[in-house]
């Protein structure tokens, strides 16, 4: 699996300024003990631990990098699986740690099926490791996937103005994906999802969706997008 | 006082409380359709065990308060993208549809609408036909209409006959394409992401009566047991008759699922009588009090 060594290297740096001289003893410590002992019991012992023994808003952090640390200790073959049963094994903090870090953790989209499974969970902090502020889904997701995660977040009321790429992902699959959703919410008399206007290319919007997106009555921060 | 049938809840969720609600609101039975368990299983054992629990467990405590209960066993779309654990659950699920009381294959569907998911729905629409039983068909929340047209394309391809087949959660936007086929309406009345009882009245005065049904489809979210007796209150309140409100919320959804040979609807027309001395494997849901036998 290939690591981002430059974003790995930056990564660390942020840790160990966030750490006090004890902290840093008990962080050496720990990669000491990954690196005589290596394997998914020692990684996910020291990341339970991280908890006790580390600042709490260093905590995600420091479990990306042990993530880093124990696949580099890791024959290339046997990388993928460790990477699953870690995330098996994790609570929801655990696989948000390795959601957020699987950007710099695996530069190739080895572990797509692996995203693609976690971006199942009904747990919106988790969901929205896996899709906002990381190029992951973007790099390597496929259309239909990508636009799943674009509907998943809307429906879960997330920021979608952070989903890194939905530019680039703009299209007539996805406006269509969308108008439906807004013909559904207004249907349901329900609100209209924030992040909606963002999801859609209004300039490939037809002639005919056009009109009626002019002829319903939207939120005020729509009529920025249709004039 | 009018009877009520809720052909979708999830009990093992709900408490004894809402047993007794239900009851008390005039439900009669209910089927419990397998679904997810709001976190993913890691092994095809965990889904032998709830299987075991919907048919024993489960069905035991509804007994407890007067209610019939029946179940579907399926794999579940979200689930079914999981290859390492789905291809087992499907090798299990024979000898599950066979067993008393298993009214249906179910809930399947689409979930990501993924091949997988492709697979999975056509492997278990061909299951139906095997063992000749009807299908209880989610519909997703995401690309709802993609996923409902998708799901009418497969029913055909397979070949299942349309009238076995109930595609469930519709709306204003997805009962529409359903109406053009054989198949029964199933409409989740839930708080916020499915249907509410007016809207569901209103697809109601559009579209009649046939072959409609209306489910709470009540889990571990914050939703609602007494869903289908409020629906008939809102059905009263807007001018359908009484006959019309027990065509819907309890005719049509007994017709259907009794084509399985496993619902007796004479039977399910009163409640079970309730004999609260009675254990399952030694277990009651008593912690005390005295039973109630009537």
């Amino acid at each position: 699996m290939n690591m981002r060594q430059d974003g790995l290297a930056e990564h660390l740096q942020t840790l160990l300024q966030q750490l006090n001289a004890t902290e840093l003893e008990g962080w050496q410590q720990a990669q000491a003990q990954l690196a005589q002992r290596p394997s998914a019991t020692t990684a996910a012992l020291l990341s339970g631990q991280c908890k006790r023994h580390l600042p709490a808003p260093a905590v995600k952090l420091a479990r990306g990098l042990l993530l880093a640390q124990a696949l580099g200790h890791t024959e290339a073959g046997e990388q993928l699986p460790l990477l699953r049963q870690l995330f098996l094994w994790g609570d929801d903090q655990e696989k948000i740690a390795l959601l957020s870090a699987l950007d710099w953790l695996d530069s190739d989209g080895e572990c797509l099926e692996l995203a693609l499974q976690a971006g199942r969970t009904s747990n919106p902090q988790v969901f929205a490791a896996l899709a906002l502020d990381t190029a992951y889904p973007s790099r390597h997701y496929a259309e239909r996937a990508f636009h799943q995660l674009v509907l998943k977040a809307l429906g879960m009321g997330l920021d979608v103005g952070r989903l890194v790429g939905l530019t680039q992902r703009h299209g007539v699959t996805l406006n269509q994906l969308a108008l439906d959703l807004l013909d559904e919410q207004l249907a349901a008399e329900r609100t209209v999802s924030a992040g909606l206007p963002k999801v859609i290319a209004f300039d490939l919007l037809s002639p005919a969706q056009h009109q009626r997106l002019h002829g319903l009555r939207l939120p005020p921060e729509w009529h920025a997008y249709l004039n | 006082m009018l009877k009520y049938f809720d052909p979708h809840i999830h009990m093992v969720s709900r408490t004894t409380d809402d047993y007794q609600n239900m009851a008390a609101a005039g439900i009669t039975g209910v089927i419990e359709p397998a679904f997810w368990q709001g976190q993913a299983r890691t092994s095809v054992g965990s889904f032998v065990d709830y299987f075991d629990t919907l048919l024993g467990w489960e069905r035991f405590r509804a007994s407890m308060f007067g209610i019939h209960h029946f179940c579907t066993i399926g794999l579940n779309p979200k689930e079914a993208n999981d290859l390492s654990i789905a291809n087992e659950v499907l090798e299990i699920l024979p000898r599950y549809l066979v067993k008393d009381g298993v009214v249906a294959v179910g809930e399947i569907g689409y979930d990501d609408i993924t091949p997988e998911e492709d697979r999975f729905l056509a492997a278990q629409l061909e299951l139906a036909k095997q063992f000749n039983l009807p299908v209880l068909v989610h519909t997703p929340h995401r690309d709802k209409i993609g996923g409902t047209q998708r799901t009418l394309a497969v029913i055909r391809e397979v070949g299942i006959a349309e009238h076995l087949v109930i595609i469930d959660h519709l709306n204003e936007l997805t009962l529409p394409l359903v109406l053009d086929s054989e198949c029964w309406r199933g409409h989740s009345i839930y708080p916020n992401t499915k249907m509410s009882e007016q809207r569901m009245v209103a697809l109601l005065k559009e579209y009649g009566t046939e072959k409609m049904v209306v489910n709470s489809a009540a889990d571990w979210g914050i939703s609602d047991p007494l869903k289908v007796p409020k629906t008939g209150q809102a059905m009263l309140a807007a001018g359908f008759s009484e006959a019309q409100v027990e065509q819907v919320l309890f005719h049509n959804p007994v017709d259907f699922f009794a084509q399985s040979g496993q619902l007796d609807k004479a039977l399910v027309s009163t409640p079970l009588p309730i004999d609260q001395r009675k254990q399952w494997q030694e277990n009651s849901a008593l912690r005390g009090q005295d039973p109630v036998v009537k």
